[in-house]
């Protein structure tokens, strides 16, 4: 899985491309926290280019979402399409996360 | 394999590699098309697979590498329409009753894996193989009017 880095303003966007599973979620982990602190917490995920997520993929966001609730924060999730949607929903994981249609929307949310 | 479970059965044997997790799920997931499922529902199924080979490699081979794996595929005809998958292994057995999901509130490492199979399919059955190692049985029925809507398809 490739992860990029992009940054619209001081807001930091990470957008995995491919399936989120096993050691690609470690690696993801690690850089979203990474970002996390250099952005101060204003981090959106970009999850338009992931096709299919597991159970450790889903543990990795919850686990990122916690460290940002710690400082008051949440994770912002853009672009899920409708078969992770129904992961999230199966695991009632939907509402650990604030969920927007595009990066745009969710960048605009933090000003 | 069950009653009902009728021909074409599919069957790949892989190692407990991860690595080889995608092309797994990839082949559930056409398969699970050609019983007539939607694409949400295939990509529903290809995770419940997914999550069903990840816990063999992780517990039941303890991360190795060159552990055998079957997955058979059999698309069910007769009353309940739909797909039936049976994952053997060599590897650790369990007690069957041991294998539970965990409490969604309480999200680390583990036993997620085992609330979305069970969330997913429709029938989900650990048992022991004779000598060693593991079967699960998962299936997952067709909506009545994706059923009905195959069969007419397949009259035409």
């Amino acid at each position: 899985m490739k992860i990029e880095e992009l940054n619209y303003g001081a807001v930091a966007v990470v957008r995995p491309i491919g399936a989120l599973t096993q050691d690609d979620a470690e690696r993801l982990k690690t850089q979203m926290l990474e970002v996390r602190v250099k952005s101060l917490g204003r981090l959106v995920l970009d999850a338009s280019n992931v096709p299919f997520i597991d159970s450790r993929g889903l543990e990795v966001l919850v686990e990122v979402s916690q460290q940002l609730t710690q400082t008051g924060q949440v994770l912002k999730i853009a672009g899920v399409n409708d078969v992770l949607r129904e992961v999230f929903e199966l695991t009632e994981l939907t509402c650990e996360f604030e969920h927007f249609t595009d990066v745009n929307s969710a960048v605009r949310s933090f000003l | 394999m069950s009653p009902d479970a009728s021909q074409p059965t599919v069957r790949l044997e892989i190692v407990s590699r991860p690595s080889l997790l995608g092309a797994a799920r990839a082949l559930v997931a056409t398969i699970a098309q050609r019983c007539g499922f939607d694409e949400i529902q295939c990509g529903q199924i290809s995770l419940a697979v997914d999550e069903a080979l990840c816990n063999i490699i992780r517990h039941g081979y303890n991360c190795r590498d060159d552990g055998r794996i079957l997955i058979s595929l059999s698309q069910r005809e007769a009353q309940s329409p739909g797909i039936e998958i049976v994952i053997e292994d060599d590897a650790l057995q369990v007690d069957p009753d041991t294998i539970r999901s965990r409490d969604l509130d309480d999200i680390r490492p583990g036993g997620l894996g085992v609330h979305i199979i069970r969330e997913i399919m429709d029938e989900v059955s650990y048992t022991r193989r004779d000598r060693r190692g593991m079967r699960l049985t998962l299936v997952k029925h067709l909506h009545p009017v994706a059923a009905a809507a195959r069969k007419s398809e397949s009259n035409t």
